[in-house]
């Protein structure tokens, strides 16, 4: 009852933030016409009190729209605040105008700037909120338009030695860091460098690139510049170009600033090539996710279940089942709310059963399955089969069944299988390809270059 | 007396009369906005809010976290061999120092050089070792660890490591705290700092020694300026493994559990009046050393291995043994532990003693640990453990291809003098590359001539394997950031896979 009135109050906010709104941009319009209007003096006072009573009622509004809403405190924790400053600004300017001794000292601008600005900001972030982030900022985007730089991968080639170095990383180096100022639409200092003539012809100063004497090269020197100083390029609260990319660009100028060149004949220092290049496929899926819900998130830790994103900022999640022995199929539910975001996987040491396979068929990016120590049998693992993210399995001290290493090849993107069993020598009884041997690795490796002989 | 009183009470009551809620309302509104701008200037700040998925450290400083970058490894078994062996003896082949063999060496080596003991003109020293080609790589290999080649097309070679210390301590220090000085987080501090520790039961950072105390001391595994919880979890192989960690005599699992639960019952209590979280990190602190007494004696108990797996290390129970604590390191990993450090002791051959000398305590110490190495390497890899683990080998620096002449004598048994300027090191596991050498010393393994890299160099490169940018793991201490490589290092990219 109680809540349901809390919540009806709450959806009331949109409008009466309204009424504030209203009353301060009348204010601020009395106020700049005062010397005009004799009776602004009265009016201003009654405008900023009632402004400052509106003021109050949004922020409680709001802050139940928040509580019920579903709202995340760090979406609208900015336009919380702008609102509460909002209101005290409007407070401490009907103060002033009651003559309170202690604003006697500040300017009357002070309020009106300060509080056309607040204003606005508030506003703004609260339509940030409703219509979304950029509900602003694409449309004029469009308008200049800026369109988006495409971040090109410039990593994962294999063949890079008979690309040419230009157009393979020095231009999408300059397409990330540069292009955003200088291109055909906005050319800061008549610069242009979204293609290779552009950079030629140059800027207001002539040619960025000395073809005799390239390290006086005007790009060699802006990006060598220190940040702090002016001609420094990209500016200062620009994205700045890494250490191996200034290196790389040096050397390329130094080089004749060939625009053919492939990458081979710049015979580049094997380190900067590496932070470039690199024919290593990424590990682990690269598709994106649903950023998972950060309460079932909670839940899942709240079993005493590790649940952690395997980098800083990825949806994707290792999941251990290590401190929570007593984990068994039915427990799966718990981490079912987020399956897609889980890459890895480790059920070792717990209590799951085969049945469990039907259900891990649903984790469409798992990566890394552990079922180390456990009782799988390995009856129906041919259901992970469709699962096309999935490259090792690790199946160390199970029941598993040597009959079952069959059913291994339907799982078609397995890269490894481990297989060692303490108790017994398992091997697989079937004759198949030679590169489907090299997946399963059955352990019993020795020093004295013989199979171990398990029952002594 | 009562005269003073009433004019206290009276002081009082004036001085209320002006701190009153109208002076509060009338005179410090804009104190209040003060502090309300003040923290919506914080919310101004330019740095992207993202979400943090990862747990929440408040309640448990050693709650696991995510590192930076998508890590290639998520444990580190550190093989430390204390006083430095000889790479001249075990994996730098150098030919042509066997023609040098007792012939005096030339000045212009020696000039302008520090040593810890060589002085004047000392001679040459072949090697003490015969070599071959093994493993489908057809890397060097020494005659004294014959097991080594079941796994040399596993492990990465750094043949032209560097260091500038030449003293056993400050060189120590440096290769684990990144300083030669004491007061700096050993690498295991900051890893388990950074990353936590994944079980529940076990510290997250445990330091196994053998054969002696190193030279450096606990500061090898100290926490430096980090928290206290981050240091290094000594294990005792013989006798119990933590000290004070077993109930007294008289005092039963049950009456200790009773204990600890009306502990933590009034530190609960406390918290719920102060709302301080270290109360909790107490209450969780208490609930891990009481599931440790009985995790700690489980993981440490070599018995329950299979007889060919412990045949394998060659562990010798009851003792305290470098086998022994090579195959607690792999159990340890198996159980979640982060990072295991490993000291044996007794590898500082000079020549002025028996247990000192390349021809007798050096063998010993070859064939004591080259076995447990070796059946570490393939246990791991038949786990898949070797997949999720970097496994480190190396001393704090290396050896002189000089006769060693203490005082200008040379000493009676054969021995080298220390050598920071060129020695070899090795890593195996995953993202590295397996059978490969980077790296070059010249003729007569004096000083590296290709691809050197340095104590940082390495240490940056176990961080980045982890999943960290040396450079941007800092912790602030006495305000300014702070990071395991200071001011050097670089990630030594050409052995990564």
């Amino acid at each position: 009852m109680l809540d349901d009135l809390l919540i009806l109050i709450g959806r009331f906010h949109p409008l009466i933030i309204h009424l504030p709104i209203g009353f301060i941009v009348l204010g601020i319009l009395i106020e700049l016409n005062s010397k005009k209007l004799k009776w602004s003096n009265d009016a201003l006072k009654f405008i900023f009190f009632w402004a400052t009573i509106t003021g109050i009622l949004s922020i409680v509004s709001g802050y139940l729209q928040y509580q019920n809403g579903g709202y995340l405190w760090q979406t609208v924790q900015n336009h919380f605040l702008a609102g509460i400053l909002t209101v005290i600004l409007s407070f401490s300017f009907y103060q002033k105008l009651i003559e309170n001794s202690f604003f006697k000292l500040l300017p009357r601008k002070l309020f009106t700037v300060g509080n056309s600005i607040v204003l606005l900001l508030a506003g703004h972030l609260g339509g940030n909120i409703t219509h979304g982030e950029e509900h602003l900022t694409e449309p004029i985007k469009n308008l200049a338009s800026f369109n988006k730089v495409q971040n090109k991968p410039i990593k994962y080639y294999n063949d890079y030695k008979e690309k040419p170095l230009f157009s393979s990383v020095i231009q999408p180096i300059l397409d990330e860091k540069c292009v955003k100022c200088h291109n055909s639409k906005k050319s800061s200092g008549k610069l242009k460098m979204h293609n290779s003539n552009e950079l030629i012809k140059g800027g207001r100063n002539g040619s960025i690139i000395n073809f005799e004497r390239p390290e006086m090269s005007e790009m060699y020197i802006r990006i060598h510049l220190p940040k702090d100083k002016k001609k420094h390029m990209p500016p200062k609260g620009g994205k700045q170009l890494t250490r191996e990319e200034i290196n790389l660009v040096s050397n390329w100028i130094k080089n004749g600033s060939s625009f053919k060149k492939s990458v081979e004949e710049f015979k580049l220092d094997e380190n900067l090539i590496n932070y470039f290049f690199t024919i290593e496929k990424p590990f682990y899926p690269t598709e994106n996710v649903a950023m998972p819900n950060i309460e079932s998130l909670e839940k899942v830790r709240a079993k005493n279940i590790l649940i952690n994103p395997i980098s800083k900022n990825s949806n994707f999640f290792s999941v251990n089942t290590l401190n929570y022995s007593e984990f068994r199929d039915i427990d799966l539910s718990i981490i079912s709310s987020v399956r897609e975001n889980i890459v890895n996987l480790d059920l070792s040491y717990s209590k799951i059963t085969d049945s469990i396979f039907f259900n891990l068929k649903y984790y469409t990016n798992l990566t890394v399955l552990k079922l180390n120590n456990t009782n799988i049998l390995g009856e129906n693992i041919d259901e992970l089969s469709q699962l096309k993210n999935l490259k090792r399995i690790y199946l160390v001290n199970t029941k598993f069944d040597a009959q079952n290493t069959e059913k291994l090849i339907r799982l078609k993107y397995l890269e490894k299988v481990y297989l060692f069993q303490e108790d017994r020598i398992l091997e697989t009884p079937l004759k198949s390809s030679k590169e489907f041997q090299e997946i399963l690795d059955f352990g019993n490796y020795s020093l004295n270059n013989s199979k171990q002989n398990k029952e002594s | 007396m009562d005269d003073i009183k009433k004019l206290h009470n009276e002081f009082k009551k004036t001085n209320a009369r002006f701190n009153t809620r109208r002076h509060f309302l009338k005179d410090c509104t804009l104190g209040l906005g003060g502090i309300a701008l003040g923290s919506f200037l914080n919310s101004c700040s330019t740095k992207n809010i993202s979400f943090n998925y990862n747990a929440d450290r408040s309640l448990n400083p050693l709650a696991p976290i995510a590192p930076p970058f998508s890590p290639k490894v998520k444990s580190v078994i550190y093989l430390h061999m204390v006083g430095a062996p000889s790479q001249l003896e075990l994996f730098d082949y150098k030919p042509e120092l066997e023609k040098l063999h007792n012939k005096p060496c030339p000045e212009s080596l020696i000039t302008g050089k520090q040593f810890a003991f060589i002085e004047g003109i000392p001679n040459m020293l072949g090697p003490q070792a015969t070599f071959s080609r093994e493993g489908e790589s057809g890397n060097w290999i020494s005659n004294h660890i014959p097991h080594f080649k079941n796994i040399i097309d596993e492990v990465t070679f750094l043949k032209a490591v560097h260091t500038d210390q030449f003293n056993h301590g400050p060189a120590q220090l440096l290769m684990h705290t990144g300083s030669p000085r004491l007061g700096r987080p050993s690498i295991g501090s900051w890893v388990t700092y950074g990353l936590g520790s994944e079980s529940n039961d076990l510290p997250g950072f445990i330091v196994l020694t053998s054969g002696g105390t190193p030279d450096g001391g606990k500061s090898l595994w100290g926490n430096g300026f980090l928290p206290s919880i981050y240091q290094g979890v000594q294990c005792r192989s013989k006798g119990d493994p933590v000290l004070y960690l077993k109930n007294p005599k008289g005092v039963s699992q049950e009456l200790k559990k009773n204990i600890i639960g009306s502990i933590n019952q009034i530190n609960y209590n406390e918290y719920k009046k102060f709302n301080d979280p270290e109360v909790l990190t107490r209450i969780s602190q208490y609930e891990m050393a009481f599931r440790m007494q009985s995790s700690v004696p489980e993981v440490m108990n070599i018995n329950d291995e299979p007889k060919y797996i412990r045949d394998m290390y060659g562990v010798q129970p009851g003792k305290e043994s470098f086998a022994n604590n090579c195959l607690l390191a792999r159990k340890m990993v198996e159980k979640g532990v982060r990072f295991v450090q490993l000291y044996d002791w007794g590898w500082d051959s000079h020549g002025n003693g028996e247990a000192e000398s390349l021809r007798k305590g050096f063998l010993r110490k070859c064939k004591d640990s080259d076995r447990p190495i070796a059946a570490l390497i393939l246990d791991l890899k038949q786990r898949g453990l070797l997949d999720e683990t970097l496994v480190v080998w190396g001393g704090e620096f290396g050896r002189t291809p000089m006769w060693e002449n203490r005082a200008g004598v040379q000493n009676t048994l054969v021995g080298r003098d220390h050598q920071g300027e060129a020695f070899t090191m090795w890593m195996a596991g995953g993202g590295l590359k397996k059978g490969y050498v980077h790296g070059k010393t010249d003729e007569i393994g004096y000083r590296g001539i290709e691809g050197r890299v340095s104590v940082y160099d390495i240490q940056a490169t176990i961080l980045h394997l982890l999943g960290f940018d040396h450079e941007q793991f800092t912790y602030d201490f006495q305000g300014r950031p702070f990071r395991l490589t200071d001011v050097e290092g670089q990630v030594i990219r050409q052995i990564l896979a």
